[in-house]
C-alpha cells in the first residue's frame, strides 16, 4: 500500500512527468517491483482517449510546461534510464515507455526555444540528453530482443552481415547494403560509386605487398605466443601434452586473433546500437 | 538519430512504426508573418514528410488537421573572414504549418508577467543598495583621516 501512495503521490504529470519514477531516489527497487506489474496509469497513451477532454482545451498544451518550475535556475529531475532497467520491462512498457519519453522530448524542445526567445537561460538543458538517452537505450533493447527472437527461430540474427568489397586501391573494405526503391544497374549515385570500381592491373603489386606485411604480423604474434608458452612448458614439464590448451589460454590472455588487421587499417562498419536493420 | 522506415516490404503490408524517432516542437508565428488562428507552427526534424507530421499529430497527439505545408531552411553557411572556408555550418531546419480542424491556437502565455531574470535584477539591486550603505559608512569622509572614524 505504501508503494501506491509513493507512486501517486510522485505522479504530477506536468511537474514530474520525466521519469516520475526516479524521483523518490530511496525506494527505486520497490517501485520497480510495481512497475513491472501494473504500469503507473500516466504511462499508457491509450488512456488518453478514454479521458473525457473539453473541446476547447486543446491537446496541443501538451508541448509545454506548464508548472512553477519556470522561474527556477536549475531543475531537480532525475537520471535516464539504465539498459538494465529497461531489460526487466515488457514490450508493451518500453513502447508505452517511448511515447512518454517522445513527449517529453518534444516539450523540453519547446521550451528551450521559448527560453531563446525570451533571451533567457534555459534550466538543466541536460535533461534532453537524458531523455535522448533513454530512447537510444530502448532501442538497443529491442534490437537485443529481436536478434534472440531470430537466433531461436531460425539460427541466424536478422542482422545485415557487411559484404567485403575491392575498391578501386585493390583494398578490401566492408560494405553495408541498403534498401534502395531502384536497381543498382539504374541508380547513377550508386553507379559513380561503385560502378567501375575493379582492381586493375597497377594495383597487383601493392596488393601483394600488403599481403606479406599482413603475413608478417600473423607470423609475429604466433612467434610470440609459440614463445610464451615454450617457456611455459619448460618451466612447467608436466604441461607437455596439453600444449594446445595452454596456446589457446595465452591466445586469450594476450589479445590474439587468427587473421589480425592492424586497427589503423581497419575499417569495420560503424553500426550504432539504435541502429535497426530492415530485411 | 537518424530515422529510418523499410521502402518496400513483401506484401504491400500497412506501413507502421513502433518507435518513431520524430521530434517536433512549437514555434512562435514569425512577426513579418501573422498566422491565422487555426494555423500553428512547428519545427520539426528535417527527414518529416507532411503525411508523417499529420500522422503524427493526430496519433500521438490527438490533434484533427486539415492540411500541412513544410518549408526547409537552409542554415547559415559559416565563412572563414579571411579564406573565406565554409566552417561549422548551421543546420538546416525544417518548419511545418499545420492547419487544425475545428480548432484554434493562440501561442500561450507561460510567463504571466514575470521572467525568471527579475528575480535576478532584484537581487542584484538589493546587493548594490547594501553595498552602497555600508560604502557610506567605512568609506574615508572627506576632512577627517582614515584612521578615525
Amino acid at each position: 500500500m505504501n508503494l501506491l501512495k509513493i507512486i501517486h503521490c510522485t505522479i504530477n504529470p506536468q511537474k514530474y512527468s520525466f521519469i516520475p519514477v526516479r524521483v523518490c531516489l530511496g525506494y527505486t527497487r520497490q517501485i520497480r517491483l510495481q512497475t513491472t506489474d501494473i504500469p503507473p496509469k500516466e504511462n499508457s497513451p491509450d488512456d488518453v482517449s478514454t479521458k473525457v477532454k473539453p473541446t476547447k482545451q486543446s491537446n496541443l498544451m501538451e508541448f509545454f510546461d506548464t508548472s512553477e518550475n519556470l522561474y527556477e535556475s536549475k531543475i531537480i529531475h532525475g537520471r535516464w534510464w539504465y539498459m538494465d532497467e529497461l531489460r526487466l520491462k515488457s514490450n508493451e512498457d518500453l513502447h508505452k515507455l517511448w511515447y512518454v519519453l517522445l513527449k517529453e522530448r518534444n516539450r523540453l524542445l519547446t521550451m528551450e526555444e521559448e527560453y531563446r526567445h525570451q533571451h533567457e537561460l534555459f534550466p538543466s538543458p541536460e535533461r534532453i540528453d537524458k531523455v535522448e538517452e533513454s530512447m537510444r537505450n530502448i532501442l538497443s533493447v529491442v534490437r537485443e530482443r529481436d536478434m534472440a527472437y531470430n537466433l531461436l527461430e531460425t539460427g541466424k540474427t536478422g542482422e545485415q552481415t557487411p559484404q567485403i568489397r575491392e575498391t578501386s586501391f585493390g583494398l578490401l573494405r566492408y560494405y553495408k547494403p541498403k534498401e534502395r526503391i531502384v536497381p543498382f544497374y539504374k541508380n547513377r549515385y550508386y553507379q559513380l560509386l561503385w560502378g567501375k570500381r575493379k582492381a586493375e592491373a597497377w594495383t597487383n603489386i601493392f596488393k601483394r605487398r600488403y599481403n606479406e606485411f599482413q603475413e608478417h604480423q600473423e607470423h609475429q604474434e604466433t612467434n610470440r605466443i609459440r614463445k610464451i608458452v615454450a617457456n611455459v612448458i619448460q618451466k612447467y614439464p608436466h604441461l607437455r601434452n596439453e600444449e594446445e590448451r595452454v596456446m589457446e589460454d595465452y591466445k586469450q590472455r594476450y589479445d590474439f586473433e587468427h587473421y589480425s588487421i592492424p586497427k589503423r587499417l581497419a575499417r569495420r562498419p560503424k553500426l550504432r546500437a539504435h541502429q535497426t536493420v530492415w530485411n | 538519430m537518424t530515422p529510418r522506415y523499410p521502402k518496400w516490404q513483401p506484401g504491400d503490408p500497412k506501413h507502421r512504426i513502433f518507435f518513431p524517432e520524430f521530434w517536433m516542437r512549437i514555434m512562435r508565428p514569425q512577426e513579418n508573418r501573422p498566422l491565422r488562428p487555426n494555423v500553428v507552427r512547428f519545427e520539426c526534424h528535417i527527414e518529416m514528410t507532411k503525411n508523417d507530421i499529420k500522422q503524427y499529430l493526430e496519433k500521438i497527439y490527438k490533434v484533427e488537421t486539415l492540411d500541412v505545408t513544410t518549408i526547409i531552411q537552409q542554415g547559415k553557411e559559416n565563412r572563414h573572414p579571411i579564406t573565406s572556408e565554409i566552417i561549422d555550418p548551421d543546420p538546416d531546419k525544417k518548419f511545418a504549418y499545420v492547419f487544425l480542424k475545428n480548432e484554434t491556437f493562440d501561442y500561450p502565455d507561460l510567463w504571466r508577467g514575470k521572467m525568471p531574470s527579475d528575480e535576478l535584477l532584484r537581487d542584484e539591486r538589493r546587493m548594490v543598495s547594501a553595498t552602497s550603505k555600508q560604502n557610506a559608512q567605512l568609506i574615508h569622509r572627506p576632512g577627517i583621516s582614515n584612521w578615525f572614524r
